[in-house]
């Protein structure tokens, strides 16, 4: 196996803070939705742009990570795969 | 509506346990789950779990990447051809018909099932030479297939792309396992947005589906690790050929 050239650890704090963020805010979602709240569909709305979000995040600081290790083709494909994503939201909304 | 939420936790709730316990992203469960158990079109379920499989990397892959068990440097090349290939997926489901996309479910669930039964126990499983530099090119184009289907049937792919890592590039179970885990996140969002963009998410739904997929794969990663092997072999054959049956019975009846 070919050992990985870059630390990974600022990845599992992101990932770590983002799964505590999804728990609370879908925990506080469905604990609306189950009382009958109208502001329920509201915050699920924003809580899955907050999942796109956090996904363009964590593809942003592995790019970084990439570039702290010196790896720029893959640096590079980064972005373009970010570039894929955005562009596929732009164009379908 | 207060039974409906507690049916959607427990869609997730499962097929988190489910998952984590067979070591799925948990779309192969939860799609049968909404359509056969609870009666949800596919249409319908399709968006529910490629958003939770979004959630689920992000949560599942924490341990692989604490444990060193992602290949970072594989998983950009091969998320691209993901991507596009879920871009393509999601673009197709708007003219591929619900009950083909039930009998494509149903024959990559027996695929599946038979694949898994026949799998090595861990022990046996050893790690090839890495062939990334000559099975690259062929890897990609089976990924963007692999998107494609996976963006279609409403699964994060983990099912086709861990059997195509270890045995094609040649990486480590659990590498290829973690890397899959990473990797389906960044193309179950493209496709994520695309349905949630075209108003094609049911925001009443999902947020259920999400909280119980992210207590059921914490409970389910650790039970998998206390489970006999052939224990989970046994019961994912069995659970997989009866969501297989459930699935494809009324198309087929349809046909026939």
């Amino acid at each position: 196996m070919r050992e990985n050239r870059l630390s990974a650890r600022p990845l599992i704090v992101l990932q770590r803070a983002l799964r505590y963020l999804f728990f609370i805010w879908f925990l506080i979602v469905t604990a609306l939705s189950l009382t009958g709240n109208t502001v329920a569909t509201e915050l699920a709305f924003w809580g899955i742009i907050i999942v796109l979000v956090g996904t363009i995040t964590r593809l942003l600081l592995t790019a970084e990570l990439f570039r702290r290790s010196a790896l720029y083709r893959h640096w590079l494909l980064s972005y373009i795969l970010l570039v894929i994503l955005l562009s596929t939201v732009i164009l379908k909304y | 509506m207060t039974v409906d939420l507690l049916l959607y936790l427990l869609c997730g709730l499962t097929a988190g346990l489910l998952g984590g316990y067979l070591g799925l992203g948990g779309g192969i469960v939860m799609v049968p789950f909404l359509t056969v158990i609870i009666g949800m079109n596919i249409k319908a379920a399709v968006p529910i779990s490629v958003a939770a499989i979004v959630v689920n990397s992000i949560a599942s892959s924490t341990e692989y990447l604490k444990k060193g068990m992602v290949d970072l440097e594989l998983v950009m090349i091969l998320a691209i051809f993901m991507a596009m290939g879920n871009i393509t997926g999601s673009i197709l489901s708007n003219y591929v018909p619900a009950t083909s996309v039930r009998l494509i479910f149903t024959v990559v669930l027996v695929y599946t099932a038979f694949a898994f039964v026949k799998s090595k126990p861990l022990g046996e499983q050893t790690a090839f030479t890495d062939n990334r530099r000559r099975y690259l090119p062929l890897c990609m184009l089976l990924i963007y297939i692999t998107g494609t289907l996976a963006a279609l049937i409403g699964i994060g792919g983990g099912v086709v792309l861990v059997p195509l890592l270890f045995l094609i590039i040649g990486l480590p179970l659990t590498t290829a396992r973690g890397t899959s885990s990473f990797l389906v996140g960044f193309s179950a969002a493209a496709a994520t947005a695309v349905y949630f963009f075209n108003d094609r998410l049911d925001l009443a739904v999902t947020p259920p589906v999400i909280l119980g997929i992210l207590l059921g794969g914490k409970v389910g990663g650790y039970l998998g690790t206390l489970a006999r092997p052939l224990v989970v072999k046994v019961l994912f054959f069995v659970v997989m050929l009866y969501l297989a049956f459930r699935l494809a019975h009324e198309p087929l009846m349809r046909l026939l």
